[in-house]
């Protein structure tokens, strides 16, 4: 079994794949099941009164006071591209800890429902298959065949670093740019 | 009592600057040493005839009446004679056990100590007669001095810790390179004030432990107990150093005799260590209890209606809470004075190397900011400052030639405006030079070779690309590794933004704007369609109800504001923020008149919803900047408001319309 694993799989997709097994936390969207590490999830919260940041990307739906922090809130509907429904009392954040940048951070992302904690054996896990290039999958860890369903599981520093939050930043810089520039034609 | 222990202590350094200086060919040297002891015995009191303050002065009596060796019996003395000055109020000083203690342990190898201590002396004095024509912009060295004595003990107490480390394991080279870099630390920070005697101590430390930093030698017992020795003596040649200096400064002008208590009193300040992250954590906790307290008076006081007695407690409670957060704020912030003053100095000593004649004058050196953001400003403003006197001001005849004063001015500038600080470093050189940063940069890349000739913006920006020097020639000041892509880093990631200004001949202008981080700022709650948010109340010129008549329209979009014999143009945060919600007419809002880098502007919001202090929040790294607000704070109850950035706001709206 172990030796035909071996051949299934290219070595050199073995090589710099990292141990996915493991323990995640389980959340839906819509009637799918999304799964992330439990060691980058910090806690889940209740929704909280979302305050909007004007002039930012459709998935970000703003800023939330987490204790005297002020964390952003993504909604990973709107960022997988999957339109909007509204809240119900089952919405829910996730905060995570990622790694943006370089720097530490702590990034809320909307999510449907909260399911479960599940083991996931590596195993279980089987690379994402190809949708074609309407469907960016560069975000999927892989697939996990869980006795309850098929589970998505996301790299979520990888939702957030690309294209995302980080683009954020770099929008905002280049605003900045335009902005001095702006200000130094009128002076 | 902690009066008189300042006394003691002043006057003990007194003592020991008599001693350095001590000429016996000089009458007034002789007469100086023996009224030195003499009122620092007066000021012990009644002490027996065999204290060591009381041998000390009668030998300096002795030395008064020409006997030579009693001059080596004081320096014999002299640490006991500090030792009790520094008993004299024990509970005003944690470290007295360990300094105490320190001296009698290593009491065995005390000679060598007095040797090297004596031979360093005598450098000082030599030091001392040299430096005695003070330079003017030096006044208030005792500043400079006194941060070096914080940072220098604290090196000292490093060095301590590691000593104690390599007595229970002498093979623990971590120690071994942890003592010699504090040796040296203090070492390279002593030579820059000239502090011979403590450099050639730290010299000397150096010395002693350096075979055993290849791992070659296992120090042994002895060469452990002189390193000890040593590094009470530098802590004994660091305080003398800080005290002596700001004592005979004076002696040149009147206006210095004011100076002189507060300087003491700055030396004899004490300060406790503590770990930043805790120091976090309880302003974090201040803030929360500010965000509680509010939340509880606010419901309270709708709840209630009021009751007298109840709204006296609360405004109490209110004004105390302020209180403590001003406190919390203020317990992050340093003035920005030690580190201009430092800049000061390096600006002095590049122009002498350098052969220039620089005029380096401070402003605003008052200006707090959060000292992590002090400390990380310190390298790039020594580079700045470097540029500016290496580069930037010409040779004096280069400037003669030129049609300017042969003297060049460097001015390094603090304020604060708009919730920011200002850092600015003027020079009246060269300029930069647009042909040889173009040509650099189509060297490197940066620029195509057909492009054409990038605009000033992009040309000013390429002086922040990496490893981008039109520097002809790398002298000795330059080259430390640092560059202004460093600079701009570092800067960035304080939250900051640094811009040039240059023009060819004229000279160049650097401008760092840097946040004030935890800062409490007074802020105006406004209400905008379903938002909520806060503008900086120092932002706020006046708010107005216009009448229809007073609005004019351009092109049936860009609408003025008539405001006296001003027009102001109107900024609809509806429109700059796509906010939906019912719209208002204009002649139905309220125009909030702001301005910001002297712009006036009008904000067209629905209605003004109160006024509160508020604690500025990054809105998190991952959100990055965000274009028209300069961060968040929690209001109330609970939620977030977002401040505005009135210049932000201004930039902003241009670009919309």
């Amino acid at each position: 079994m172990g030796v035909e694993a071996a051949v299934a799989v290219p070595s050199s997709v073995l090589s710099d794949e990292v141990e996915r097994g493991g323990k995640y936390l389980t959340f839906r969207l819509g009637a799918e099941e999304y799964g992330v590490e439990i060691l980058k999830v910090r806690e889940i919260i209740g929704l909280l009164a979302i305050t909007a940041v004007p002039r930012t990307p459709d998935f970000v739906r703003g800023v939330v006071n987490l204790r005297g922090k002020i964390i952003p809130v993504l909604d990973l509907r709107m960022k997988f591209g999957m339109g909007q429904v509204d809240d119900t009392e089952f919405t829910c954040i996730v905060v995570v800890d990622a790694e943006v940048n370089g720097r530490a951070a702590h990034i809320g992302v909307i999510v449907d429902t909260v399911s479960e904690v599940v083991q996931i054996a590596d195993a279980e896990i089987e690379e994402t298959p190809y949708f074609g290039e309407a469907l960016d999958t560069g975000f999927i860890l892989g697939m996990a065949k869980h006795r309850s369903g098929v589970k998505i599981l996301l790299n979520i520093e990888a939702v957030l670093a690309e294209s995302g939050v980080v683009e954020v930043a770099t929008m905002a810089a280049q605003e900045l740019a335009r902005v001095s520039e702006s200000e130094e034609k009128e002076a | 009592m902690t009066d008189l222990r300042s006394d003691v202590l002043r006057l003990c350094d007194a003592a020991a600057e008599a001693l350095v200086l001590f000429d016996e060919s000089d009458p007034s040297r002789v007469a100086a040493l023996g009224a030195a002891f003499s009122d620092l015995q007066a000021a012990f009191g009644d002490i027996d005839g065999d204290h060591p303050v009381a041998l000390a002065a009668s030998a300096a009596r002795a030395v008064a009446d020409g006997d030579p060796d009693a001059l080596g019996r004081i320096e014999g003395l002299f640490a006991k004679v500090r030792e009790a000055a520094e008993h004299i109020e024990p509970a005003d000083r944690a470290s007295v056990a360990e300094v105490a203690s320190k001296p009698k342990k290593r009491a065995a190898d005390s000679p060598r100590i007095t040797k090297a201590t004596r031979t360093a002396k005598a450098a000082k004095a030599a030091k001392a007669s040299e430096a005695s024509q003070p330079d003017a912009s030096f006044a208030d060295d005792a500043e400079l001095l006194h941060d070096f004595a914080v940072r220098a003990t604290e090196h000292m107490d490093d060095a301590d810790e590691f000593l104690l480390a390599l007595e229970h394991d002498p093979t623990d080279r971590g120690a071994v390179d942890a003592v010699l870099r504090a040796f040296h630390t203090v070492k390279g920070m002593a030579g820059f004030l000239a502090l011979n005697d403590v450099r050639d101590l730290a010299h000397e430390g150096e010395g002693l432990l350096e075979s055993a930093q290849g791992g070659e030698r296992v120090p042994d017992a002895e060469t452990l107990d002189r390193v000890f020795g040593m590094v009470d003596a530098m802590r004994e040649a660091i305080r003398i150093a800080a005290g002596g200096a700001p004592t005979a400064a004076p002696r040149e002008g009147s206006s210095a005799e004011e100076t002189e208590p507060t300087a003491i009193a700055t030396v004899a300040r004490e300060t406790i260590r503590v770990d930043s992250e805790r120091l976090d954590q309880l302003l974090d906790a201040i803030g929360e209890l500010v965000i509680a307290e509010s939340m509880v008076s606010r419901t309270a006081r709708v709840e209630m209606a009021l009751s007298v007695g109840l709204g006296q407690q609360l405004g109490r409670l209110d004004k105390l809470m302020r209180q403590l957060h001003e406190m919390a704020g203020s317990l992050r912030m340093i003035p920005l004075r030690p580190t201009f003053q430092r800049m000061a100095r390096a600006a002095r000593d590049i122009a002498h190397q350098a052969d220039k004649q620089v005029d380096f004058i401070l402003s605003g050196a008052e200006t707090e900011l959060d000292k992590a953001v002090v400390d990380r400003i310190a390298d790039p403003l020594l580079h700045l400052v470097r540029n500016a006197v290496d580069h930037g001001i010409e040779s004096a005849r280069d400037r003669v030639a030129a049609g300017k004063p042969a003297c060049g001015r460097v001015e390094l500038r603090a304020y604060h405006k708009a919730g920011s600080i200002f850092v600015e470093i003027e020079d009246d050189g060269c300029g930069l030079d647009p042909e040889a940063i173009i040509t650099r940069a189509r060297e490197m890349g940066l620029l195509a070779e057909d492009e054409s000739a990038p605009t000033e913006r992009e040309l000013l920006g390429l002086v922040f690309a990496p490893g981008l020097s039109t520097s002809e020639e790398v002298t000795d000041v330059s080259g430390r590794g640092v560059g202004m892509d460093v600079v701009k880093r570092t800067i960035d990631s304080l939250g900051g933004q640094i811009s040039v200004r240059s023009e060819s001949g004229r000279g160049t202008q650097f401008i760092m704007r840097l946040p004030v981080t935890l800062a409490v700022i007074d802020g105006m709650v406004i209400q905008v369609s379903d938002e909520r948010y806060i503008v900086p109340t120092l932002s706020v010129v006046r708010s107005i109800r216009p009448e229809a008549a007073e609005i004019t329209s351009v092109f049936e979009r860009g609408e003025t504001l008539r405001l006296g014999d001003e027009l102001v143009r109107l900024i609809k945060l509806r429109d700059v923020f796509s906010l939906n919600g019912f719209k208002l007419g204009v002649d139905e809002s309220i125009v909030m008149v702001v301005e910001s880098d002297g712009e006036k502007a009008g904000l067209v919001i629905d209605e003004i919803v109160g006024q509160q202090q508020i604690v500025i929040k990054s809105l998190g790294d991952a959100l990055g900047e965000v274009a028209g607000v300069s961060g968040g704070a929690v209001m109330p109850d609970g939620r977030v408001g977002l401040i505005l950035d009135v210049g932000g706001l201004v930039a902003l709206a241009n670009r919309t319309k």
